[in-house]
C-alpha cells in the first residue's frame, strides 16, 4: 500500500478502483521554416483564437446555468487571456523571428506567460497559470482539427486521476460515474477545487506528478477528501478505518431517510413546511432528491447574469413554466429581480455605486426600471397556470415601496389577465421592514425572513470580511429580537411567515424558531432531513 | 498626459476578473495607458491582461494610472472608474 497526499479541497470518503487519465500529446507539425509559410501559421493561429474564443463564450454561457455565474466564471477569464495582446504579440514573434510552426508558437508564448505566473508569490496568480496551459492546449487543438481533450471514462463508477482537470473537463464530468477525483497539480482556489466542492465530489489536488504516475488503471483507491489522504492498495488497516467512517456517515444518512416522504412535526403534532432555497433549474433535481416540500426561495438572477442582453419574456415565461412543472405541484416561491450589491449583471448596464450593498438593488432598480420589471411579471403570471406559483420581493423598506411594486404587479396581471392564484410576499431583510412588519403584513399574504442581509444590515458588518470574525455575532440578541416582532407581526396579521436565510438550518435555533411560530424553513436541500429529524425531536 | 491614483483595497489584489475588466475598458481607447505600482516601479500596459496580472499588484499597494494620448482625459475617467469600483478607493 502506498499513501499519498495533497491538499483535499472536498468531503467525503471513496473506495474504487481507479481511472487513469492521461493528457493528449499532440504531434505538432513539423518544426521548421519548411512547412508552412510564417503568414499561412499566424492565419491558422488568428483562426484557431477565433474559434477557441467562440467555445468558451459558449461554455460561460453552458456552465452558467448549470454551475451558477461564480463557477462559469472560470471560462470568461480564459476568454479574456485567449484574446490578450501580449499573448499574440509572443505568438507573432515566434513566428515571423524564430520560424516556429503555429502549434510551437502557441507553446512557447504559453510556457512564458505561464512562468511569469508561477513566479508570482500569490497563490491566486500561481494558479492562473494552469489557465494559460489550458487555453494553450485549446488553441493547439483547434490548430491540428484534434478538437477538445475529454476523459473517457471505463464503465464502472471510478476514482478519476489525472494530473491536472481543466475547468471544461471538471464542469463536464458524469457525476454518476466518477465517484471522486485525484490530481497531481491543483491547489484550493483551483478551479478544479472550487468546482469538485460544487459538484460535491471528493477530490484531492495537489499529490504531485510522481504520485499521480505510480496509479495504474483498475487499481484500487482509497480516499479520505477532509484529510487530504489517497492510499493505493489500501490495507486492511485502512480499509476498516474509512469503512467505519463511512458507515458512521451512513447510518446518520440511513436515520435521517427515515424521515423522507414524512410530514414535518413535532412531537406534540405540530406543523411546518420545509422547503428549500434554490438558484438555478438545475438545482430542481436536488431539491427534489433532498425531499423538500417546495421551495421557499427561487433566485432569478441567474437569468440575467453572464449574458449580454437581458431575457425577454418568453424567455423568462419558458424557464419559469418549466421550474414549476417540475415541481408538480409543490409550491415555488420566486423571488423577483435581486440585482446589484455584489451581483452584477452586464447586461443591465448599472451605474457605479460608492456603496453597492445599500445602493441601488433589488426592488428599488425595479423601481427604476419598470418595463424590466414588468417583463418578469409578465412571463411569472403567465407561467403560474403549470403550477403553484408564489412571488417575493426581495429587499423592502418601506410601504411606500411596497404599495409602488404591487402597483406595477397589478399593471402587469392586467395585461396578461390571467385568473391564477398567486400568493404575493416580501422578504424582510432590512430593519427597517423588521420595524413596520405590522403595516407591511396588511399588504401581503406572506413574510419570508432573509435572515443574511438581516444580520448585515443589523449589525452594520459586511459577513464576508475577514477583519470582523471576531465580532461576528449569528445569535445576535438584536436579530433574534428582530425576527420576534416580525413573526408575531405576521401571526397578528393571519399571514405566514418563513426563513429563507442561513439561520434556517441553523439546529440551535430550530426548537426557539418553532416556538416563536416559524410556519416555513427553506434551506439547502442537503440540509432538510436533518432538520426534519430535529423538529421531530422537539415537544 | 493625465494620471491618477488608486489605492488597492481588495483583499485579493489584482486578480483576474478585475484586470479582465480593466483590460476590456483600457482597449476602447486609442491614447496609451499604462499602471504603475510605486514601491516595485513597476508597470505595464493596461491593454494587457498578463501583463497586469504580471505586475503582481496586492491589497494595500498603490497604483498610478497614466494616459497618454488621444482621448487621454475621457480614457482616464473611463478606467480609473473601473478600477475604483473593481478595486478600491481613489
Amino acid at each position: 500500500m502506498k499513501e499519498f497526499s495533497g491538499q483535499g479541497v472536498s468531503h467525503g470518503v471513496c473506495v474504487g478502483r481507479a481511472a487513469v487519465w492521461k493528457k493528449r500529446t499532440y504531434h505538432s507539425p513539423k518544426e521548421g521554416k519548411d512547412t508552412q509559410s510564417p503568414q499561412a501559421a499566424w492565419e491558422s493561429f488568428l483562426a484557431a483564437r477565433q474559434e477557441a474564443a467562440r467555445t468558451l463564450e459558449q461554455l460561460y454561457a453552458e456552465s452558467c446555468s448549470t454551475l451558477g455565474e461564480e463557477n462559469a466564471a472560470i471560462f470568461s477569464v480564459q476568454g479574456m487571456m485567449i484574446e490578450d495582446e501580449d499573448l499574440a504579440a509572443m505568438v507573432q514573434r515566434a513566428i515571423f523571428e524564430d520560424g516556429c510552426d503555429s502549434v510551437t508558437a502557441v507553446k512557447r508564448a504559453a510556457t512564458r506567460m505561464a512562468a511569469v505566473l508561477e513566479e508570482m508569490s500569490d497563490d491566486y496568480l500561481r494558479g492562473r497559470a494552469a489557465d494559460v496551459r489550458d487555453i494553450a492546449e485549446r488553441l493547439i487543438g483547434c490548430l491540428t482539427g484534434e478538437g477538445e481533450d475529454i476523459p473517457v471514462l471505463p464503465p464502472y463508477p471510478c476514482i478519476l486521476c489525472a494530473e491536472e482537470l481543466t475547468p471544461a473537463q471538471t464542469a463536464r464530468l458524469d457525476k454518476t460515474r466518477v465517484l471522486g477525483f485525484v490530481t497531481a497539480h491543483g491547489s484550493d482556489t483551483s478551479h478544479t477545487a472550487i468546482l469538485a466542492r460544487s459538484l460535491g465530489l471528493p477530490a484531492v489536488v495537489g499529490v504531485g506528478e510522481a504520485a499521480i504516475k505510480e496509479i495504474r488503471a483498475g487499481e484500487t483507491l482509497a480516499m479520505d477528501a477532509s484529510k487530504g489522504r489517497v492510499c493505493l492498495a489500501p490495507d486492511e488497516k485502512t480499509l476498516q478505518a474509512l469503512a467505519q467512517e463511512r458507515q458512521e456517515q451512513k447510518l446518520v444518512q440511513a436515520r435521517q431517510e427515515k424521515f423522507r416522504g414524512k410530514p414535518t412535526r413535532t412531537k406534540s403534532g405540530h406543523s411546518l413546511l420545509l422547503y428549500a432555497n434554490a438558484a438555478l433549474p438545475g438545482d430542481i433535481e436536488t431539491v427534489l432528491a433532498g425531499d423538500a416540500e417546495g421551495i421557499g426561495l427561487f433566485r432569478s438572477e441567474f437569468l440575467y447574469l453572464g449574458r449580454e442582453d437581458a431575457p425577454d419574456e418568453e424567455e423568462q415565461y419558458r424557464v419559469y413554466a418549466d421550474v414549476l412543472r417540475r415541481m408538480e405541484g409543490r409550491r415555488v416561491i420566486i423571488r423577483t429581480l435581486d440585482i446589484g450589491g455584489d451581483k452584477q449583471a452586464a447586461c443591465l448596464k448599472m451605474a457605479r455605486e460608492e456603496n453597492p450593498a445599500l445602493g441601488c438593488r433589488a426592488v428599488r432598480h425595479s423601481l427604476l426600471h419598470p418595463s424590466l420589471f414588468l417583463t418578469q411579471a409578465r412571463a411569472l403570471l403567465r407561467a403560474a397556470k403549470e403550477g403553484r406559483l408564489s412571488v417575493m420581493f426581495p429587499l423592502i423598506s418601506s410601504v411606500q415601496e411596497l404599495r409602488d411594486v404591487l402597483s406595477l404587479w397589478e399593471k402587469a396581471r392586467e395585461a396578461v389577465g390571467t385568473s391564477a392564484e398567486i400568493e404575493l410576499g416580501i422578504m424582510i431583510e432590512t430593519p427597517a421592514a423588521a420595524l413596520i412588519s405590522d403595516e407591511l403584513a396588511a399588504m401581503v399574504d406572506f413574510f419570508s425572513i432573509g435572515t443574511n442581509d438581516l444580520t448585515q444590515y443589523t449589525l452594520a458588518m459586511d459577513r464576508q470580511n475577514e477583519l470582523l470574525r471576531p465580532f461576528w455575532q449569528p445569535h445576535h440578541p438584536a436579530l433574534l429580537s428582530l425576527i420576534r416582532t416580525v413573526v408575531e407581526n405576521a401571526k397578528r396579521a393571519g399571514i405566514w411567515v418563513g426563513i429563507c436565510g442561513e439561520l434556517g438550518a441553523d439546529s440551535d435555533l430550530t426548537e426557539h424558531f418553532v416556538r416563536m411560530g416559524v410556519d416555513e424553513l427553506s434551506v439547502a436541500p442537503s440540509q432538510i432531513l436533518a432538520l426534519r429529524e430535529r423538529i421531530a425531536q422537539i415537544e | 498626459m493625465q494620471e491618477k491614483q488608486f489605492t488597492v483595497e481588495d483583499p485579493l489584489g489584482l486578480h483576474a476578473r478585475p484586470a479582465g475588466l480593466i483590460v476590456k475598458e483600457a482597449q476602447r481607447y486609442p491614447c496609451e495607458i499604462t499602471l504603475t505600482v510605486q514601491g516595485s516601479g513597476k508597470s505595464a500596459s493596461a491593454k494587457g491582461l498578463f501583463g497586469l496580472l504580471g505586475l503582481g499588484v496586492r491589497q494595500g499597494d498603490l497604483l498610478t494610472l497614466i494616459t497618454d494620448g488621444q482621448n487621454e482625459t475621457e480614457a482616464l475617467h473611463g478606467v480609473g472608474a473601473v478600477i475604483k469600483e473593481r478595486l478600491g478607493k481613489a
